[in-house]
């Protein structure tokens, strides 16, 4: 379903610096993988990542989604692709501060054009799913860090997206509640969504059925673990 | 979308409040110095039309005849006799013809007026008497004046050749001291008694010392004693639009008895009353044009101001982006903003500004201009027009903000702290 043919990201700082984020990578991954993106900071795991979730239009090589070229896209397709394909996870959870949670998991149903009077229903499914039906009035800066990432899952999986792209979701999180989401996101990954996880955690990445290591903007390892 | 674009708005303005309400100062002193100015200007002119158009009836033709000095009876003699000019009643453009005579009569001495008095009532002595054709005295209609007691002349009166006298409430009051009742009661004037049948009043202005009598009894019954001093006209068209033909008509007929300097053809207050409206039109202009002035100022205080917003909201873009905007959502987001800070700022502009016209007019009214005739009022028209200039100003300067957030590339904004 993912498809990444050569794929070159390069940030030009000036005449002579540029950093080369992402080097000739190639990959595939199919519907319903759990894959975990590893590697050094600074490595390209995050622009590998917003290049696969399409955030990304100026790169090099080809991308197929669904066998759609991506990187022919107009800005306002790639926006409709984004809603439809992809859930964000972020580390710092990235809700938005003036919002209510239950605002917060509305507003992609707002750009979806869902008629107003379908969401309420989607909404209180979705946070009875990741437990916080009890904190949908509150707002972000009046929950834990456990509860808003519970909330940015809800509101990425409100629009029923085929793939789960999470950034470090446990980075800012402690061990425990870590676990707890990454609980979560297999669970997801069991009902048939494609979660791609980058991770700095070895746990966490040897809970993923399949793990890349990126280095330098190159992919060195690319390995399947078996089921467990 | 647009519903939830102006809820957030609502976010944002509450979460900055002090700064939003600084922002829409300038609109707001604009659109409340606008509103005020259109406001006393319509009042004031207004107030001004309403007295000149007592003094005006725009459809009829006015002529006042002094006719030539004669050195030797020291009084005018008027050339044209005043079937002359009821002949003109026979043109076609013509509908009616009404005369005023204005006579004056030798004056009376002292002794006569005061033995008068002490006899039978009032002498009355002043030069300020006019005769007046029925028709003519249709009093609202062709002057300030109005019928307080009594009544009007009727043209019965008229063709009855009766001794009847409708006097201002000055003279009345002057006649009170003599007895209770005014009408009915009897006025002489040059040694002949007239009956008073009605009361006007017309305090402070030329007509409180007229006293109006038939013009067909004057002119049996006043004989040599009394010479038309000036006679006035009031000629109507058949058509206001015919009222250019009429006067050169009328100017004509006068042209064959008369010079030129001895009769003077009144100009109509139309066309005060357009140099009247020029002048403040003049006045709204410049003071609209230094409201306006503010109001710009103040558009340009909220582009900065969305400026601002806008690098404030980077993050805020990019997760929104990530979730599926577009940037003309994004672009919608700003706007909307924009046109809702300006139009709101106008909203309580204008808001300040009824209220301030409000208690303007309850002062007014409970004060000793109440009779003034100058009330403030604010015109919905115009308002609307503001509020929509409001709109766009809000348009023109949301859009540069705007259009910088909806440029904005989703990775670039993420990473933004
Ligand atoms: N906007 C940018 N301008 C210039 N260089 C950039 C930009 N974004 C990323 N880079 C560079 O690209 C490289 C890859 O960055 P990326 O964010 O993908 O790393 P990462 O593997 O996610 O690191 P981390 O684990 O610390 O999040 C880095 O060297 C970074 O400095
Ligand atoms: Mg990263």
């Amino acid at each position: 379903m993912i498809k990444l043919k050569n794929i070159q990201k390069k940030y030009v700082l000036s005449k002579q610096n540029s950093v080369i984020a992402l080097n000739n990578v190639s990959l595939e991954i199919q519907q319903g993988e759990f894959v975990a993106i590893i590697g050094k900071s600074g490595s390209g795991k995050t622009t590998l990542l917003n290049t696969i979730a399409c955030l990304d239009k100026q790169i090099k090589g080809e991308y197929f989604l669904d066998n759609i070229l991506i990187n022919k896209k107009k800005q306002k397709q790639l926006a409709k692709i984004r809603n439809k394909y992809f859930g964000f996870v972020f580390q710092n959870f990235n809700l938005l501060q003036k919002l209510t949670a239950y605002e917060n998991i509305e507003v992609p149903l707002i750009y979806k054009k869902v008629p107003r009077r379908n969401r309420k229903k989607l909404i209180e499914e979705y946070a009875e799913k990741v437990g916080i039906k009890e904190r949908l009035s509150h707002k972000p800066n009046e929950l834990s860090g456990g509860q808003q990432q519970r909330i940015a899952i809800a509101r990425a999986l409100v629009t029923n997206p085929q793939i789960i792209i999470a950034d470090e979701p446990t980075g800012a999180l402690d061990e425990a509640t870590g676990i707890q989401i990454m609980n979560i996101l297999k669970e997801l990954n069991k009902e048939g969504k494609t979660v791609i996880v980058v991770t700095h955690d070895i746990d966490i990445a040897n809970q993923a059925r399949r793990k890349i290591t990126v280095s330098d903007g190159k992919i060195i390892s690319d390995v399947k673990v078996g089921e467990r | 979308m647009i519903y939830e674009s102006i809820k957030m708005v609502f976010k944002v303005f509450k979460t900055n409040k002090l700064r939003t309400f600084l922002t829409m100062l300038g609109i707001i002193i604009g659109i409340f110095s606008i509103t005020i100015i259109f406001a006393i200007s319509t009042a004031t002119q207004h107030s001004l039309t309403s007295q000149l158009s007592f003094l005006d009836d725009t459809s009829k033709i006015k002529v006042s005849i002094t006719g030539s000095f004669d050195e030797e009876t020291g009084t005018n003699i008027i050339n044209i006799p005043s079937s002359e000019i009821f002949a003109l009643e026979k043109d076609e453009n013509i509908k009616k013809v009404d005369e005023l005579v204005t006579y004056s009569y030798k004056e009376v001495d002292e002794m006569r007026q005061k033995e008068a008095e002490e006899s039978s009532g009032m002498w009355w002595n002043s030069y300020q008497c006019q005769a007046i054709t029925y028709s003519a005295l249709d009093m609202s209609e062709t002057s300030q004046l109005s019928l307080i007691e009594g009544r009007n002349f009727s043209q019965m009166d008229d063709i009855n050749r009766l001794p009847f006298c409708v006097i201002s409430t000055e003279i009345a009051n002057k006649m009170l001291r003599k007895s209770n009742d005014v009408i009915g009661n009897t006025l002489k004037i040059n040694n002949i008694d007239f009956e008073v049948i009605g009361v006007y009043s017309a305090k402070d202005t030329y007509y409180e010392s007229v006293v109006y009598v038939l013009n067909s009894y004057a002119k049996y019954h006043f004989g040599q004693d009394i010479i038309p001093q000036q006679k006035y006209y009031q000629i109507e068209p058949i058509s206001p639009d015919l009222k250019d033909t009429v006067t050169e008509t009328v100017n004509n007929k006068l042209l064959e008895y008369l010079n030129s300097n001895e009769f003077f053809m009144e100009q109509d207050f139309s066309s005060y009353e357009d140099q009247l409206s020029s002048v403040f039109g003049i006045i709204e202009l410049v003071f609209g044009g230094i409201a306006g002035l503010s109001i710009l100022v103040g558009g340009i205080g909220i582009m900065n101001i969305m400026l601002v917003s806008v690098n404030e909201r980077i993050k805020e873009i990019g997760i929104r982006m990530a979730l599926g905007a577009n940037s003309g959502n994004i672009k919608l987001q700003f706007l909307i903003e924009g046109i809702m800070l300006t139009i709101l700022s106008g909203v309580i502009g204008m808001l300040i500004a009824m209220g301030v016209v409000y208690g303007v007019n309850q002062f007014i009214s409970n004060s000793e201009f109440s009779e003034s005739g100058f009330v403030l009022a604010i015109n919905m028209v115009t308002t609307a027009k503001t509020i929509g200039f409001c709109g766009v100003i809000g348009i023109i300067f949301g859009i540069y903000p705007a259009n910088k957030a909806a440029k904005l590339n989703p990775v670039d904004a993420l990473r933004y702290e």
